[in-house]
């Protein structure tokens, strides 16, 4: 089947098995790998992408669902060489170790504070629950998405 | 592997008409990926109706509440979190799987899966809900919960059919309140070990004039507990009564559950009892 849809705003076209994995078309035809596969089993939350704004597995997601949908990936969130209040929260809380859950960590704290410029702790670690990391103990990852959040707010002001 | 994305009713009764025998509906797909891959499913043919927008809405009227096939538990729990006599579906499609899960299942996606410890069977079962069936003729048959289960995987659906939305009689509930709650091996992302729906009427006197109560992951199919329902009617929700429902519940549970987990499951049907009728309470305050 032929698919159109936008990935970071842009509009592609892609020819693929209607069966094939969001994450498979993402990473092999479009070569953006920082969508990650972890479990390929929804378990794990590394290959968290966002489908119209909402926190997806990218593993879990045909071709054949992805007719006009607008998908959001790590490096849809600022321009190359460039960091993302988000991302640079992250580096500065040393919220990462091996990084392999961060892009998808990342875009689920992203899809949060789309909805919740204000999140309190118990938001914060309810919408980073389908994320697993095996490195860190969630301590500066949470204390990361606050501080994103803290900075995001201050420059709507 | 042939492939439908219809953007109508028509369209999709067009699909189950030319897709054979073994075509399948996907919905949000978050189970039916994992099939594929391991080699359980290989259809003849993938049908995916995302795109009907009649299939995403969630109407509430003072009557009724219909369901569309594709509308997401994300959109479940918010929609309905605010409506007394339908908050344990709000409960339960919240407490799905994970975020991610939560954007694209589906309860009808569930409801069709049948895994025996979905959390939208004893659901559909607490409503009494009605599930529309669409045929390759463009027919819809309303099929009712208590015909639908037939076992772990296994549904009336046949072939060439399509669950296209379900609908619960608000009428028959109006007034009353509702909560939903499951045991699983951690606070979020599991799979329920057991799943429980109550819907109460309580009259102005604070007496239960009628109440429904089901269990889910306990039996193959989700489970109606008369017994219980009987034993709260006409008694005010106070501790006594909620000792005998336990006790009645936790039995419930030890009579039709399979041997491996009867230890547990049935010590743990009463720490569940006591979390949903807490719930419960709080919402009548």
């Amino acid at each position: 089947m032929i698919v159109s849809f936008y990935v970071n705003d842009r509009l592609v076209q892609l020819e693929t098995p209607p069966e094939r994995r969001l994450l498979d078309l993402l990473r092999e035809d479009l070569h953006l790998t920082g969508v990650k596969e972890g479990c390929g089993e929804g378990e794990c939350g590394a290959c968290t992408v966002l489908l119209n704004g909402e926190p997806i597995h990218a593993c879990l997601t045909l071709a054949i669902q992805l007719e006009g949908c607008h998908i959001t990936t790590i490096e849809g969130l600022s321009a190359p060489g460039e960091l993302d209040i988000l991302q640079n929260a992250f580096a500065e809380e040393l919220a990462i170790q091996c990084g392999f859950c961060t892009t998808g960590m990342i875009l689920s704290a992203k899809a949060l504070l789309l909805k919740q410029p204000d999140p309190d702790e118990t938001m914060i670690r309810e919408a980073l629950s389908g994320n697993i990391c095996r490195c860190s103990g969630y301590v500066q990852i949470v204390k990361a998405v606050k501080r994103a959040a803290r900075e995001l707010r201050e420059a709507a002001v | 592997m042939n492939w439908y994305t219809p953007v109508t009713m028509e369209e999709l009764a067009a699909a189950l008409a030319q897709g054979g025998e073994s075509s399948r509906v996907i919905a949000g797909g978050t189970d039916y990926t994992i099939h594929l891959r391991q080699g359980k499913a290989n259809p003849g043919a993938l049908i995916y109706p995302g795109r009907i927008p009649a299939l995403r809405e969630i109407m509430l009227t003072e009557d009724s509440l219909r369901i569309g096939a594709m509308a997401t538990m994300a959109e479940l729990s918010l929609a309905l979190a605010a409506v007394p006599e339908f908050a344990a579906i709000a409960d339960a499609a919240g407490g799905v799987g994970s975020p991610q899960i939560r954007s694209k299942a589906t309860l009808v996606g569930n409801l069709c899966n049948a895994s025996p410890a979905g959390d939208m069977l004893p659901i559909a079962k607490l409503y009494d809900m009605v599930l529309e069936v669409l045929d390759g003729n463009g027919r819809l048959t309303d099929v009712s919960v208590s015909d639908f289960f037939l076992g772990p995987g296994k549904t009336a659906l046949q072939p060439g059919q399509a669950v296209t939305a379900v609908r619960a009689n608000r009428t028959a509930v109006t007034g009353w309140v509702s909560a939903f709650h499951k045991i699983g091996f951690r606070s979020y992302v599991s799979i329920a070990r057991i799943g429980m729906g109550v819907l109460l009427h309580i009259d102005a006197a604070g007496v239960i004039s009628d109440a429904r109560l089901t269990l889910g992951a306990v039996a193959n199919v989700p489970i109606r507990v008369y017994a219980a329902e009987r034993l709260m009617q006409g008694k005010p929700l106070d501790r006594a009564m909620l000792e005998k429902v336990t006790a009645v519940v936790s039995r419930t549970v030890h009579d039709n559950c399979r041997p491996a987990n009867r230890l547990y499951k049935t010590e743990a049907a009463r720490g569940l009892c006591a979390d949903v009728f807490a719930q419960l309470e709080k919402r009548m305050s």
